[in-house]
Order: C-alpha cells, then structure tokens, then sequence
C-alpha cells in the first residue's frame, strides 16, 4: 500500500516534468535531428543496471550536424558508472564491429535535471542522412531496496525507476523498452498502455511520435535476492619484481548494500533451514585470478582466514571465497587477497626499449560494485620514464615507497577511480624504463653487509683494547702469546725436518728398487742442507723465545730438539750403512741385518719425537 | 606525644653521666633521629591513622631501646668478665682505637684520599637523612635519589678501594687503571639514572 | 691450559661432534682452533634449532598470537610502534575496565613491547618491510635462541665450556621452557626467562671477577628483568639468600662485596625507573631482604677492615661485639619502625600464595581459579623435564663434590626455584634454566669420565710420558682402574647408555612440543572421524564481527578471559579483562552472570552494557567455555556479594546442568545466554536434540525465551554467542 502511494505522488510529478521538459525542449539542442526508431533494453537481474538503446538518427534539418546529444536524468547520470556509445555500420544481421565514439558531458544548455552527453560522430550527418548508434551505459547504485529493513527470513525487495519513453533531446518516431528482471516475483510496475509483463520480462511500447524530452515516470517493484556486494574501498598493489613475479594485493572493505538487517541473527534458523532464511544475504564470493596465478592467500586484520577454496586449469585460476561471516544487509568485513603471477606473462618489451606492464584494472571478482578503486603499480627500484595509459579516465599520481633493501625507493604510479563496475575490468598499461643491472643492487648491498661485519670482527680481535699496558697481568697475557707463536715456529721447522727425512727413506727405497746409488746420495746431500739451514732456523727461533718463559717451554723444546736431532743421525748412518752396502753390492739380507738395530731405533725415536710433538700443543 | 617519650629518654640518659654509656647514647640519638620523623610524616599523610601508628611506633620504640640497653650492658659485664685478664675496658677501648689509629697511618695516601671521599659521601648522606627527618621525605623520589647517590658512590669508591689496594691478593691480576676504568663507569651510570630519577 | 684441555676432552661430550674428534688425531691441525671451531659451530646449530623447534604452530596453523594475554600485549606494542614512546609512557587506556578505564604505562612492564618495537624499528631501519605482528610472534622464540647463548656462557662459568655447550642444547629444546616461548606466545616470560638467566650469569661473572664493570652489566640485567616481568622478584629474594650462604659457610670474599652491592645499589635505581615498580625496593616487605643483607655486607666489610687492620684477636672480638650488636639492634629497630609506620607495606598475597601453597584457595579466589597457579602435578614435571628430572640429584651430587662460589649459586638457584615450581604449575619455567644447567654438569662429569676412560692409552704409556697434573690425575685414577677387567668395554657401553638417554630426551621434547605447546588457543583444531582435520576459527569470527557490525563504542561484557582479546581483535570496549586488579569489577560481572536474567539485565545496564559474550563448547566438545568455568564466576561473585551462594548452583554438592541441576543453575543468564535455542539443535547422530556434548549430557531446561536479550551473532560452531541487550524503552513491547 505505501508503494501504491509513492507511485501516485510519481505520477503527479510526472506531468510537471513533462511539461517543463517541453517548455526547455528548444533550448536542448537543434531540433533538425530526429530519432526514427529506438529500442531499449535495460537489465536488472544484477545490483547493476545495464541499459543498452539502438537508435537510429535522422538528420531533417538543412545544415550538416558533427554531433549526437544524448540525454540522461540526472539522479540516474549521478550513479551513471559506463557509457559507451558505437555506430554500427550495415543493415541488420550483418553489423560490422562499430567503432566507439568519443563521448563527453555536454555542458550548458538543458534544463538542470537533464545531464547531457554529446557524441562526437565519425563524419558529420548530411542533410537526409542517418546513423545508427549503440549506447551501452551501466548504472551502479540505481536499485533501491523497499522495504529498507527486512529480517531474517524474509526476501529484498528493490525499486526501480525510470522514463516509459526513451528520453533525449530529440522526437522520437518509434520505440519500445524491454526490462528484464530476475525473478518472476514483480510486485508492481506502472502501466503506461500498451505494456505487458511476460516471462521475467516487463515490455513498453511501441510508443509513437514521443516529443522530445518527454519523461513519463515508471516504477517496478521486484524480487531480487542477487548478492548486493559492494566493496567501499578496494586498494590494488601490482608490485614488479624482476626476479621473475609480479605480487599483487588486493585489500577489501565489502558491504552489503541491499535491505538492511533488522533484528537478531539467528544461526539455528540459519543452519537448520537454509531455503527460507537470509535469502538475501551472501556468505560466497568468486574472483576469476590469471590462470597462472600462484601463492595465493587470504587474510584480514587479526590472521588468516582458512575457509576458501583455489580451483584451477591450465584457461583459469577461480577463488571462491568465504568471509568469516555470512553478510546480511548493512553488514560489513574487510580482508585482503594476495597472490603472484609470472612477469612474462604480463610484462612486455615495447619498441623504444622500454618494459610495459599490461594487466587488468579492476577487481577480479564478478560482478562486485567498487565505490572507490586505489590502483598502485609498484615498479622495480631505479626504473624511470614511467607513463600509464588507461582506456577511461582515472586520476594519476606518482609515489615513491620503501620495501626490503631499498635504497632510493620505488616508483609508484596511483591510479584512483571512483563507482568501478566489471565493466572497467579491461587491461592497462604502465610503460617504464628499466635496466636489469639494477637487480644487482640489493644483493650487492647485503654482501656488502656481511663484508663490514666480518671486517669488524677480524679488525676486533687484531687490535688491543687493553686500558694498561703496565699490567702485570697484560705481560703475562703477551708473553704467552709469544711462546705460543714460537712453538706453533718450531713445529713447522720441524715438519719441515721430518717431511725431509722422509724424502731421505724414500731415497733408501728407492735404491732398494733400483741399485741407483748416486740418485740416493744425491738425495742424501740435498737433505743435509736441508736439514742444516732448518737447524739454523730453530737456533733462531730459541733465541727469539721470552727469556721468562724458557724454564716452563724450552726443557720440552730441548728435549724434543734433542731426540730429533739424535733421530736424524740415527736415520744418515742408516742411510750411509745402506748405501755402502750397495756399493760393496752386498746381499739384501746382510743390509738388513746391519740396518736393523738402527731400524729400531728409529722407529722408537720416531714415536717419541711425536708424542713430543703432541705434548707441545698443550 | 611521641616528643614528651623522647625527652623522657634524654633526661635518663642525662642522668647517667659515665663515660662507658658515650655507646649508649650514640645509640640513643641514632634511634631518636629514626624516631622523629614518624609524627611529622604521618601527619601530612592519613590523619586518621596517625594515632594508633604512632602509638605502636612508640612501643616498638621502646622496646627496641630497652633491648639495646639491656644487650649493651649486658655484654659490659661479660666485656669486665673478659677484661680481668686485660685490663680494663677504657683501655680496651682505647688500645683498641690506638691500635686502629696506628695501623691506618701506614695505608697508602691513595687510599687515604679515597677512604676520605667514601667518609664525606656518608655524612653526606647522613646529613640528607636528619633533614629528611626533620621536614619530611616529601618529594620521595628526591630523597631518595639524593641518599642513594651518597651511599652509591660511597659503596662504589669502597669497591675501588679494595681493588686497587696492593695488599688485596685477589685482585692482582687486575690492573689499576682498569678498576678505575670500571669505577668511572658505574659513576656515570650512577649519575645519569640519579638526574632521570631526580624528576 | 689445563681448562683447555678439558674442553677438548668435553668436546667430545656432544656425541655429533665425536668423529670430528677422531679426526682431530688424523689431521696435525692445532687442537685449539679445532675445538674452537667445533664449539662456534655446536653453538650455532643449538642457537638455530631453539629456534626451529618453537615454529612448529607457524607452521600447523600460521603466524598468529596465542592465548590470552600476549593479545593485550601484542595491542600495547602496536600503539608504542604508532604513536611513539611517550604517548604509550602514559597512555589511558579507555577501552577496558569500563568504566574505570585503566592507565597503562603506569600498570604493565614495558620490557617486552619496548624490545619488539626495539626490534621492529631495527629491522624497518634496515630497510626490511616486516611487519609488527610477524615481529611479536617471532620475539619469544628469538629471545630462546639467545637464552641458549648465555646458558652456554653460564654452563662455562660453573664448570667448563662442555657444561656450557649441554646447558644450551638442554634448554634449547627443554618443554618446560617451550611451553612459554613458542612462536605467537607473546608474553613477558619469553623475554623474563632471558633477562633472569643473564642477571644470573653476569652476577656470578661479576662473583668470580670482582670486576666492577660485570657488576653494573648484572645491575643492567636486572633492570631488563624487572622491565619486563613480575618475576624479578625471584631475583632479588635468591640472590640476598645466595649471599647470606655464602656468609654463613664463610665464603664471604671482597668479589661478593663488589658484585652484591653495585648489583644491588645500581640495580635498585634503575628499577625504580620502571613506573609499575616505582619505590617498591624500599617500601614493599618483599625487597626488603635485599636491603637488610646490603647492610649486612657492609658491616661485614667494615669488620673484615678492622680486622685487617689490627693484628690482635682480642680486640678484634671486643670490637666485633660492638658493631653487630649495635648494627643487628639497629637492623630491628629499622625494620620494627618501617613495619609500624607503614613505610614497608607488608607482604601481598600472592607472595604468600607462593610459600604457601594453600593460601590462595582460602583468599584468592581470583588466583586460585586460574589453572597455571595450581600446585604442579608429578606428571607435569616428567612432562615438562623428563630426564632432566632424574639428572638433576646426579648434578646436585657433581656440584656437591666441587664446590665453588659459582656452584653453590646454582644450587640455590636451583633448589628454591624447584620448591616455587611445585607450587605453582606456571613456575616450572623458572626452575627450566637451573634445572637443566645442573643436569648438564651431571652429563657432561659422567661423560668426561666415561671419555677418559675410553681414551687411556696402556698404562706403560701413561706411565712413561709426562703430563700436566690434570693429565697425571686422569693417569692415576685409570691406573686403579685398570685392576677392574672389561673397564673399557663397560665405559663404551655406559656411553651408549648415556647417549641413548639423551636421543630419548630429544625425541621427548620434540614430540611435546609438536603436540602440546604449539597450539593457539585461539583457533582450535580437532580430528573427525574420517581422521581429517577440521579447525574451528569460532573466536575470530566472532571478533572480527564485533569488530566490523556494532557500533565503535559499544560495550561488551565477558568473562575476564576472554577481555583481552576482545580490546584487541574486536577493537571494542570491555567490562573487565585478564588484567585482575580489580576484584569487584569482575565480581560483578560473576554476579550479572550467575543471577536471574532481569536481574542481571539490570546489573549489565548500570554498566552500560551493549553485548554479552558468551563461549559455549556444547555443540563442538570444547570442553574450556562458560559453563565449565561458571562455578568460578559463582564464587568470585560470591565473594564480594553475599547474595550469590555457591550451593544455590549446587545440586546436594553436585555441579550440573540436566535435569536433576538446581533450578537456579537452569534459569541463571550463563545457562540460558549459553543454550539459547539449543534444545531445538540436535548436535550428535542417536542422541535427543539438546545434547551438550561438552558435558556429555541433555540440557535440563530446553524451551525459553529471552526476554531482555536478543541473539546477536553465533559463530558457525557456536562456540561463541554474543547477545544484544535490548535498549529499556521496548522492554514491554
């Protein structure tokens, strides 16, 4: 009943407007053009309104006309969030792709609740000539739900309202309107003769010879349960990053803006009746990502949330996701979506050198209304000559922003867009100019991290951070270390020793081998040396060792010296015995039995010369 | 009130005029300067509660004194028994500061001078802690920070003290400049919490 | 040199680290750097596992923060990190304790949020883009990582870098102490643990030095600690009772002197700072150990003085009689005029509770009803320690053997901290640091000796060759030992005894870790039948609804639990939360909740109420949710209003909620708000509809209405509801 009402006081207003609208009528536009024919669909089975009229211009009037004005009402051009407008070429069936029309808002002229947009047309309209347009416009806020509060178990239900006659600045021969509506449940709509209601369809028309600017309110009252989501604040993150991905985040603040919740929420109702309870509400949402996409999360404020589910093929990657809570009208949830796609697939070298990246502008989510849409292109650090084309109008500014490891920061480009619907979900481009050496840059810099530290450290234990050098204890301290490197010196001339007599038995086998007996003796001679200019050394280095220090160290060095010494004899008068053997050419046996108590020796020698050894490391 | 109990116990101690009871009233004083500033302290706190306060502050008071009288004039007695193989107590007493008197002389000056600054930092303290008593430990944090800084540093040059005194054995190994390097440090530590706290 | 050569001997205490050793012979590379080597690298695998091993619910679940409080936690740091130092400093904090509100700087230690922020900042500084959460999770098992670091340095300090190289791999993977400082548990214990074990270190450093500048570095330590935790107080009893032993078994030495009194002069101060403590040092009866054993000291010092000074022990003694009967008569007088005056506030009663374990049940409700201040079960012992537990006696025995300043701390340490830890379940980690230090001196003394043993040469060989005194020692006892047959093959054997213990250990901790320290409370997980994992994210659903649907100044009333993560995830204002000061406060929520609902619809709206939080586990099993805890709001309720009798909830003694439960219990606002519109729900196959299977049981009164409230939001599993309480006007409509 409170509709019914609404629709008289409608219809009451109408005729003001009509004739008001033919009292402005002249002043619209140039009456020589004349619409013979349109026809208008407009589809209401989403929360978006999508119109689209075929209308067929005339030009009566004697001069040519280069453009089309188009009139929209003005709290419709308010939530008007796409307008596209093609001339289709050919007759019929046969329609060549039409070209699209540069459209903008014409000012001025027009009474003030009529915006008009002009159509600049390809080739000015000579006189008797005609063209035919396409206007595509899609509307995003246009259903209001009625009642405004509705509870759990009850349907939404949604106004629409608009003209029963195609408005616009010029007669119009012949028309018709087709409405489509979701559900067969249409509570009312006005009647302006002739029109009907067939399946889930509301038809006006044909009307007549309609003056221009007539504007004979309609209303429809309908069921529509679709999912009224709409997404307050989108903020999309494209970051580049030449490794080989590109991250993009998505942050979300979704609403529902159907007919408000009123009441409890019950979840018992909710879950043991489904059917007949929050028919209108949504708890699913769908986002169509790049087939490639990979690594995708899915998380709010206070963690991640676990209930959705990543369905992909080699065409597609479909992420139907679940808020924490089912929404009902007038609530809302904020998340964020994050996932990453190969650089190739989406960035490309353009002719002049420079990379661009080509990638869709809105959300991937179907039909999703965005009121406010923050697009950051963020580009690898150092690029420049940055430029982005976008095929409708968006607000472009330039940021710079800091992430890990960065130095002068990166380029962001920032693209704002108010009212985004699936239609603005076409691909963009941002040119940039960048050189790959660049990638270097942040692996250089924690190499050259790692390098400082270690240098400080190796500078740390080589400098003395002693206060006093007086100390007795800091000469202690010092002292030791002297004696430490002295014998850390005469183990090495000592090595040096053994690794020459070894040279020297090697010699003696050799011999054993082949009874060369110069080869050995000059092996013998050139170990001598050897063994001389080393006993230089450790004199040397006895000499050099802390006077204090020689009670505790030297009896060890002493004795090791000593048995060392006495091994090195040991091993020349074997060598000399053997080597004299050869040359009387005695048997391998007699040699042996000479050698052997030296052998002995030796070998005892040998062990104790190294457990010395050991003992010196301690 | 509290101040007619006090004045009972300074007559007393008036009364004893022997030269041994000097212990006594050191320790006398010392309680009546801990004694003072509860009247007054509670009197700019809750007033209800300064009566039943006070009157048991009073009491333990008392006893405290009564005991310390007692321990002390009891060990006098065993100090006489002991005394009868060594003389007699004054002498102890004085032999005993001689002797202290005489030793001292032979440390170091360094350590003079240091023992010099711990002494002045201690009445430092002291002094701050008659005044409190006297007008009340209002700005807390204030007093505080201004004893404590006294006792640290006090406590601080005692340890400097130690570690560079020769004689202390433990401490060889550890050089002089180095535990003076130390002592400036826990200094300026000391100090700079001393001004955040001073508020 | 000769703890040199131990420490290669120890080297081979770390069974990984024995073939390197073997090799050591192969290669003539000098000994030192080997052993060098094989600590740094022994280190830093303990330092990456302790902190690998905490990860385990990163990775079951995700990077989110656990139970309770690290929520207000996690709330504080993000306002420090946003607003800056001083605005936290003194912050007034609206969003709790409605209406009284809460001043937070002046009432929480900031030692945790300031080192997050700390750590954040420096990351942020190196240009790293973390975030702060990732950072507050990652804390505690980062400050883990370094508690191994100084319980390596501890372990070197009581007996050699082999100790030390244990202690750390023990405490690295210890439950005892995982189960506070797992990945997401953002809490003050994470970092206390640290700060304690460190202060410890540097004063046992600063013992054995007598260095003054290890003294302030402990002093600094302890102003960590008591930034950052409560538990300081634990350290500023032990150690005042550490140095009386030492004075008593006549240890007393000029180092003590230096250590003690810097730590406790420097210490005191810069506790001060911290605002919660304030003047507590000098006011509260709990410091005033300190305080006596510092005066204590100085008279010592000044005995010791004169002592030195004058040769005669008959004047010493005359003198001594002096200064301690006038210095003790002083003492007690002090300390009687503090007490009498009120100066020195008198012990609070969780102090009590702590050395008396029956004294909160009779007083405290609040604190007995928390379940981690209960005394500790044997079982949780073996749970949290395992073979710790038995090493520990053997450790004592080893220390007991060798004793020295540093041991004799460790047993105090570990003897009163073991005493607190049977008391209290949550106090266990105090005791995990001593306790595993001395099982490692008892692990590393049996495994040198059994190392030794394998590696003696024959007996002419030792005989011969002339060694180090340590080395001669070893030489002598394997000499006696050689009389016993198979004396090698037994020490082989032994040692694969000992290794397999300690493979058994780490298979223990693993396995507690992974099962029942790495789950956050806040998102529950549970196995069904088909042996498929389900999670039930009930709480932050509920949260983030409340968060995102009501208004910003709404009012939420819960049960204290749940406070603090309500202020946090949901953004809201609470009636009371995990910070317990006041008692009323939650008394009367206890109340609202235990009484009838027009009653308590009146207490909720002279609070200004607008939603009341329950937590239900009757459809899921979560067997921790209202009703469960509902005879503690009774009783804490109770306790402030004499109207709410514990037996009224009773049925003759018997908690229940069928149909013989009292009819109180069936019509008090927990039970209804809890099963609402239960008794429709059907929730198990072949059981009547209203079948709570938390309790295991049909809800004794099924059919209500509410007439003051109105069901708000239930989470998907019902684990959470939350009602709307209905403004006055439609009351009658």
């Amino acid at each position: 009943m409170a509709s019914s009402s609404m629709r008289r006081s409608l219809l009451a207003a109408s005729f003001v407007l009509i004739l008001f609208f033919v009292s402005s009528a002249s002043a619209a536009a140039p009456a020589n053009l004349v619409i013979s024919k349109v026809d208008r669909k407009i589809d209401l089975v989403s929360q978006v309104v999508r119109t689209t009229a075929q209308i067929k211009v005339e030009n009566k009037g004697m001069e040519p006309a280069s453009e089309v004005l188009l009139a929209v009402s003005s709290e419709q051009a308010k939530s008007m969030a796409y307008l596209r407008v093609t001339t289709t070429e050919g007759r019929g069936k046969s329609k060549a792709p039409g070209v699209v029309l540069s459209v903008k808002p014409a000012e001025g002229e027009g009474p003030a609740n009529v915006t008009f947009f002009s159509v600049e047309l390809p080739k000015p309209l000579g006189k008797g000539e005609a063209v035919a347009l396409d206007i595509y416009s899609a509307y995003s806020h246009l259903l209001k739900p009625f009642p405004v509060e509705i509870g759990q178990s009850d349907v939404q239900l949604v106004l629409f309202h608009d003209s029963a006659y195609y408005l616009s600045p010029y007669p119009v021969k012949v028309q018709t309107t087709a409405m489509r509506v979701p559900s067969f449940r249409v509570e009312s709509f006005t009647k302006v003769e002739p029109s009907k209601i067939t399946d889930g369809e509301i038809k006006y028309g044909p009307y007549e010879n309609i003056p221009a600017l007539t504007y004979s309110p309609i209303t429809a009252h309908f069921e529509n349960n679709e999912p009224f989501a709409v997404v307050k604040d989108l903020e999309r993150e494209i970051e580049i990053s030449h490794w080989g991905n590109i991250y993009i985040t998505e942050k979300y603040r979704l609403t529902h803006a159907g007919a408000r919740h009123k009441g409890g929420f019950s979840r018992f109702d909710y879950q043991s009746k489904p059917s007949a309870s929050g028919a209108a509400s949504f708890r699913h949402l769908l986002a169509r990502l790049p087939s490639r996409a990979h690594s995708v999360y899915y998380r709010d404020e206070i963690g991640n949330i676990s209930t959705s589910h990543l369905r992909s093929d080699l065409r597609k990657t479909e992420l139907e996701l679940e808020p924490r809570y089912p929404l009902f009208g007038g609530w809302q949830v904020t998340f964020t979506i994050g996932y990453g796609v190969p650089l190739q697939d989406f960035v490309f070298k353009a002719e002049d050198g420079r990379r661009f990246l080509n990638i869709t502008f809105g959300s991937p989510f179907v039909n999703v209304v965005v009121e406010n849409l923050v697009v950051k292109v963020v580009l690898p650090e150092g690029s420049t000559e940055t430029t982005a084309l976008i095929p409708f109008h968006a607000e472009q500014t330039l940021k710079t922003k800091y992430t890990y490891l960065d130095t002068v920061g990166r380029t962001v480009i920032e693209l704002t867009k108010k009212n985004v619907i699936p239609e603005h979900n076409v691909n963009f481009q941002v040119y940039y100019r960048f050189n790959s050496i660049a990638l270097l840059a942040e692996p250089l810099l924690l190499v050259a991290g790692f390098f400082a530290f270690f240098a400080a450290c190796i500078a740390y234990t080589h400098f003395d951070f002693s206060i006093s050098k007086s100390s007795s204890s800091y000469q202690a301290r010092q002292l030791r270390e002297e004696v430490l490197d002295a014998v850390q010196r005469i183990q090495k001339v000592m090595n040096e020793r053994a690794v020459a007599s070894e040279k020297l038995e090697a010699s003696l086998r050799d011999l054993a081998r082949t009874g060369n007996v110069a080869a050995s003796k000059a092996a013998r001679k050139e170990t001598d040396v050897k063994l001389k200019e080393t006993a230089k050394d450790l004199k040397a280095i006895l000499d050099s060792l802390p006077a204090s220090s020689r009670s505790t160290v030297l009896a060890k060095v002493d004795t090791l010296m000593q048995k060392e010494r006495e091994m090195q004899e040991k091993l020349q008068q074997k060598h000399t015995i053997t080597v004299e053997a050869y040359e009387k050419k005695l048997s391998s046996k007699e040699i042996d039995s000479r050698v052997a108590p030296y052998q002995q020796k030796l070998t005892a020698l040998k062990q104790e010369v190294s457990e010395l050894l050991n003992l010196l490391d301690d | 009130m509290p101040f007619i109990h006090s004045m009972k116990y300074i007559c007393c101690l008036k009364v004893r005029k022997d030269e041994r009871e000097t212990l006594i009233q050191y320790t006398f004083s010392l309680a009546l300067m801990k004694k003072f500033p509860i009247p007054i302290d509670q009197s700019e706190g809750e007033k209800d509660q300064t009566d039943p306060r006070t009157l048991t502050s009073m009491m333990i008071l008392n006893l405290g004194l009564t005991k310390v009288y007692r321990l002390v004039s009891r060990n006098e007695v065993s100090r006489d028994g002991a005394s009868m193989a060594g003389g007699s107590t004054t002498s102890d007493v004085r032999s005993l500061v001689s002797s202290l008197r005489s030793a001292y002389a032979a440390t170091p000056v360094k350590l003079k001078i240091i023992d010099l600054y711990v002494l002045y930092a201690l009445i430092t303290a002291f002094v701050q802690v008659v005044y409190m008593g006297m007008v009340g430990s209002f700005p807390f944090n204030a007093f505080l920070s201004g004893v404590l800084s006294c006792v640290g540093t006090a406590v601080l040059a005692v340890c400097l003290r130690m570690q560079v005194n020769k004689e202390n054995k433990e401490f060889r190994d550890l050089p002089p400049e180095r535990a003076f390097a130390d002592f400036l440090l826990c200094n300026v530590v000391l100090h700079l919490v001393i001004m955040n706290f001073l508020g | 040199m000769a703890g040199r050569g131990e420490g290669t001997n120890s080297g081979g205490i770390v069974p990984a680290l024995e073939g390197v050793l073997a090799q050591m012979k192969a290669f003539r590379l000098r000994p030192k750097q080997q052993e060098m080597l094989i600590k740094v690298a022994a280190l830093l695998l303990i330092y990456v596992l302790a902190f690998a091993t905490r990860l385990f619910s990163v990775l079951r679940y995700e990077s989110v923060i656990h139970e309770f409080d690290p929520y207000f936690n996690y709330r504080t740091t993000l306002y420090l990190t946003e607003k800056g130092f001083y605005e936290f400093w003194n912050w007034f904090d609206y969003e709790s304790w409605y209406p009284v509100g809460r001043i937070i700087g002046g009432t929480l230690y900031p030692g945790l949020m300031v080192t997050a922020a700390l750590l954040y900042w420096f990351l942020r500084a190196l240009s790293f883009a973390v975030h702060i959460k990732d950072v507050c999770v990652l804390t505690a098992p980062f400050f883990a990582s370094n508690t191994t670091i100084v319980a390596y340095f501890f372990g070197k300090e009581l007996r050699d870098s082999g100790t030390g190289l244990i202690a750390a791999a023990f405490i690295a993977i210890c439950p005892g102490y995982i189960s506070r400082s797992v990945a997401g548990s953002y809490d003050n214990e994470g970092v206390a643990i640290f700060a304690l074990l460190l202060t410890f270190y540097l004063f046992v450093k600063a013992v054995n030095t007598g260095s003054l500048a290890w003294s302030v570095a402990s002093a600094f330590g302890y102003f960590y600690m008591v930034s950052a935790w409560g538990g300081y107080i634990f350290i500023i009893n032990l150690i005042p009772i550490y140095v009386l032993v030492l004075l008593v078994t006549g240890r007393y030495s000029r180092r003590l002197y230096i250590a003690y009194n810097t730590l406790y002069i420097l210490g005191m101060l810069l506790a001060m700072q911290i605002r919660f403590v304030g003047f507590q040092h000098v006011q509260s009866g709990e410091h005033m150990a300190a305080m006596g054993i510092f005066f204590l000291m100085q008279v010592f010092y000044f005995a010791e003085w004169v002592r030195a000074q004058l040769g005669d022990p008959k004047l010493f003694k005359a003198f001594l009689k002096f200064t301690v009967i006038g210095a003790g008569s002083l003492g007690v007088l002090a300390l009687g005029l503090g007490l009498a005056t009120g100066y020195i506030s008198p012990w609070t009663g969780r102090f009590y509770s702590l050395l008396d374990p029956t004294y909160a049940k009779i007083n405290i409700p609040i604190i007995a009803s928390v379940s981690e201040h209960q005394p500790t079960a044997w079982s949780s012992f073996m749970f949290d320690f395992h073979i710790l537990l038995i090493l520990f006696p053997a450790g004592l025995y080893f220390c007991f053997k060798q004793l020295s300043d540093a041991i004799i701390f460790i047993l105090c340490y570990g003897l009163t901290s073991l005493y607190f830890a049977g008391v209290m379940v949550r106090l266990i980690l105090v005791a995990t640091p001593a306790v595993c230090l001395i099982g490692a001196i008892a692990v590393s003394a049996t495994l040198k000796n059994l190392a030794k043993l394998l590696r003696e040469k024959k007996p002419a060989a030792v005989a011969s060759t002339t060694k180090t005194t340590g080395k001669k020692k070893a030489a002598a006892k394997s000499g006696y030992d050689q009389l016993l047959p198979f004396q090698k093959e037994g020490a082989a054997i032994l040692l694969l005894g000992c290794l397999y213990l300690l493979v058994q250990y780490v298979v223990h901790c693993t396995w507690v870790t992974s099962e029942a320290y790495s789950s956050p409370s806040i998102v529950l997980a549970a196995r069904q039948s088909n042996g498929e994992r389900v999670i039930f994210d009930d709480f932050r659903e509920a949260y983030y609804w409340l968060r995102h649907n009501t208004p910003t100044d709404a009012k939420v009333a819960s049960w204290w639990d749940y406070g603090y993560q309500i202020t946090a995830m949901a953004n809201r204002t609470v009636i009371v939360d995990n910070n317990t000061w006041n008692n009323t406060h939650i008394a009367t929520v206890g109340r609202a909740m235990s009484s009838y609902e027009d009653e308590s619809y009146q207490i909720f709206k002279s609070l200004d109420v607008d939603y009341v939080l329950v937590v239900f586990g009757g459809v899921t099993g979560y067997s921790s949710d209202d009703i469960n805890k509902f005879l503690w709001m009774v009783r804490i309720g109770g306790g402030v209003f004499p109207v709410i009798k514990e037996a009224d909830y009773l049925n003759n003694g018997e908690y229940r909620i069928d149909k013989e439960a009292a009819p109180k219990m069936l019509q008090c606002l927990m039970y209804k708000l809890c099963y609402y519109r239960f008794g429709e729900l059907s929730t198990e196959y072949g059981k009547p509809p209203g079948w709570d299977r938390a309790r295991g049981t049909e809800i004794g009164n099924k059919h209500f209405g509410l007439e003051y409230y109105e069901e708000a939001f239930t989470t998907s599993n019902w684990i959470v509801r939350i009602y709307k309480v209905k403004p006055l006007d439609n009351r009658w409509s």
